[in-house]
């Protein structure tokens, strides 16, 4: 049906709401930030347009760029995270009963229903000295020691509990925690839509399980992987609740020094040099991506 | 299926595949002897592929057990079994090129490097491929990418080759090539294959000896000459080619004769049979469409002869198929070759003929 592009009615119709959408609620903000990015501090909310580059110049001095550099370890880290464990459980839905298939799927998609600020003070009472995970180590703790107490030995002189929060640890854990739906889904679909002969086809021709893994199940579902990988990653890079209520003093990331340059430091010219440089970051990540997903689709899935 | 167990490759001892409530594959006792080309022939859902792939692997019987080469298959992996299959969607693996692909099965098993070219490049000669080696699958046509699969599998050097419907996405033309094609690649690398598919012809054509499956059970196990001329049922007599099937019962049987008293026909003289009923039970009497000649002037002496309306004909170039309807109700099915260019006139509709037939060419086909 090509007859719609025939009827600039129906065309203004079905495409004036979407770009109203995107002209209002993303190119003006995103345009004045920009402008923003290039301007200079005169008051306390005044700002002048001077297109000056000192706030570029600034980003770029190695304090920013070593946390802009540690944001990318830690949201690498995470997604990395994300994708190890996330290929077992997409694998496992898709090869579940078709009964079960969608039970599954709900509980991967289940956290969305509650907001993630609640979800990531929830793991706050999981991972504090006082938290759900000390209790049960505690409670290890005591039997052992009990257990070794038989023998005249001691575990030590009282229970000193696992400091499990404001560490890096914890900010990786929570973005795990937050992003790993978004990296099961497309991983998900992926393996769902493979033809299981290319898997029989391997063990058949005397590959084990692993090997099948690695020859032939990643190769083919790899673009899946890729969007999960970008998807979780992207959001990573810009978190900045999670490293403010996980984090110690030494895992702030890029999104907390954004944040505070808005709000307690109010600089909001370097705050928007410093989102444009995060951007340009996720842009040429994203490039990266298209370039080497292009490179694999030619010839690599046929219709 | 009393054949000698020396020579059986493969032994299907009182298989049963349950799947929940369904039963896929009932009680099957199967031997495949070494060398010969197998068929398992039925339409879907008779357990055909079910069977395969418990021979593959993929599947484990729910009860008894398969022996491949002398040895117990149960509880054996796939990817140590002495088979290689080729699939019905071929799954040539798409990131890979078609050396790779062939190459694949031996390097996952360890095979010396400078083994693998050498045995790439027969199996791909084997199959027509030599030039074909770096080409992508989305670059290969279909006919082209199931030669990739069989090279693939082949290479292997399996001591029993799998095919899953090998030839179902392929056009009429290819399918009939390839036909020819599977059976000479056979002959010559004289390894068994056992083959899956729903289409007789193909069934006919191309195996030694055909397994004809109905709803799990294994029907008749013969060559194709006899499944064809002797039918062991009626679903194999009706499943395998044409047939023109009448319904009558036993007037007179002992071991000098025969005699069907059949509705629209009168009674029918056949020879003793000793399998048929007994005197007063219904049965079956069949004739096949090639074995009736049809008359424009009386029939010779001998046959059994009715005089028919043609109703209807279908010219196939080669042969024509005639439909008659018989003056005493049933309608008759009738092939003829088109053997003389000739031949003034062809038979045409509305005309009146003799249709004849020896009585020896009649099936007598129990309940």
């Amino acid at each position: 049906m090509e007859n719609w592009r025939k009827h600039p009615l129906v065309f203004w119709a079905f495409s004036l709401p979407p770009s109203f959408w995107l002209i209002v609620f993303f190119f003006v903000p995103l345009t004045l930030v920009w402008g923003l990015s290039f301007s200079e501090k005169r008051g306390i909310i005044e700002t002048e347009l001077t297109f000056t580059l000192d706030n570029y110049l600034r980003g770029l001095e190695p304090i920013y760029l070593e946390i802009l550099w540690k944001s990318i370890l830690l949201a690498g880290g995470a997604t990395l995270i994300c994708l190890v464990v996330g290929y077992p459980v997409a694998f496992a839905i898709a090869f579940a009963s078709e009964r079960w298939k969608p039970w599954l799927l709900l509980l991967v998609i289940l956290p969305f229903w509650i907001n993630i600020l609640i979800r990531t003070y929830a793991l706050i009472a999981v991972f504090r000295s006082r938290g759900y995970v000390n209790f049960a180590y505690e409670d290890l703790w005591t039997a052992a020691n009990w257990l070794v107490g038989l023998v005249g030995l001691s575990l030590g002189e009282r229970f000193v509990p696992l400091s499990l929060l404001y560490n890096n640890v914890a900010v990786v854990a929570g973005i795990v925690y937050a992003f790993f739906p978004f990296m099961v889904l497309p991983l998900y679909a992926n393996i769902e839509k493979l033809d299981r002969s290319f898997m029989e086809a391997s063990l058949d021709l005397g590959a084990g399980h692993w090997r099948t893994f690695f020859s032939v199940v990643f190769p083919l579902t790899w673009q899946g992987a890729l969007s999960g990988i970008v998807i979780v990653f992207i959001p990573a890079l810009g978190a900045f609740f999670i490293p403010d209520l996980l984090g110690g003093t030494d895992s702030q990331m890029i999104g907390n020094v954004i944040e505070r340059q808005f709000k307690s430091a109010n600089d909001w010219p370097f705050g928007a040099a410093l989102s444009f440089l995060l951007m340009y970051a996720t842009f040429f990540a994203l490039a990266l991506r298209a370039l080497v997903a292009g490179r694999r689709g030619a010839g690599a899935l046929d219709a | 299926m009393s054949d000698s167990r020396s020579d059986a490759i493969i032994q299907i001892q009182g298989v049963t595949k349950r799947f929940g409530e369904v039963t896929a594959v009932e009680r099957v006792d199967l031997d495949i002897r070494a060398g010969e080309f197998f068929a398992l022939l039925g339409p879907s859902g008779c357990g055909k592929t079910t069977l395969l792939r418990m021979l593959a692997g993929f599947e484990q019987p729910s009860d008894g057990r398969i022996l491949i080469g002398g040895q117990d298959m149960t509880g054996v992996q796939p990817n140590h079994r002495p088979v290689n299959m080729v699939f019905q969607s071929y799954a040539v693996f798409p990131h890979m090129t078609v050396f790779d692909n062939v190459a694949y099965g031996l390097k996952v098993v360890g095979t010396a490097r400078g083994e693998i070219r050498p045995r790439v490049e027969e199996a791909l000669a084997m199959v027509q491929l030599e030039d074909y080696g770096s080409r992508k699958p989305d670059q290969l046509s279909g006919g082209q990418r199931q030669r990739v699969a069989l090279a693939r599998a082949l290479v292997k050097r399996p001591k029993v080759l799998l095919l899953d419907e090998p030839l179902s996405a392929l056009d009429a033309k290819l399918r009939e090539a390839m036909q020819l094609e599977l059976v000479r690649l056979q002959h010559s690398v004289g390894i068994t294959f056992v083959i899956v598919t729903h289409d007789q012809d193909e069934a006919l054509s191309m195996a030694d000896r055909i397994a004809v499956m109905q709803d799990g059970h294994v029907r008749q196990v013969a060559d194709p000459q006899t499944l064809y001329e002797y039918p062991s049922g009626r679903f194999v007599a009706d499943f395998i080619g044409k047939m023109n099937l009448f319904e009558g019962r036993v007037a007179a049987s002992d071991a000098t004769a025969l005699a069907v008293e059949v509705e629209g026909l009168g009674r029918i003289e056949l020879p003793p049979d000793g399998q048929a009923p007994g005197a007063g039970q219904p049965v079956g009497i069949a004739v096949r469409p090639e074995k009736v000649e049809l008359f424009r002037k009386a029939p010779p002496e001998g046959s059994v002869a009715r005089r028919g309306t043609v109703a209807q004909v279908a010219y196939y170039g080669d042969v024509s198929y005639v439909f008659l309807d018989l003056e005493d109700g049933p309608s008759l099915n009738a092939t003829v070759q088109n053997a003389d260019r000739a031949a003034e006139p062809y038979f045409t509709k509305g005309e009146t003929l003799w249709a004849a037939w020896n009585p020896n060419d009649f099936l007598v086909l129990g309940e």
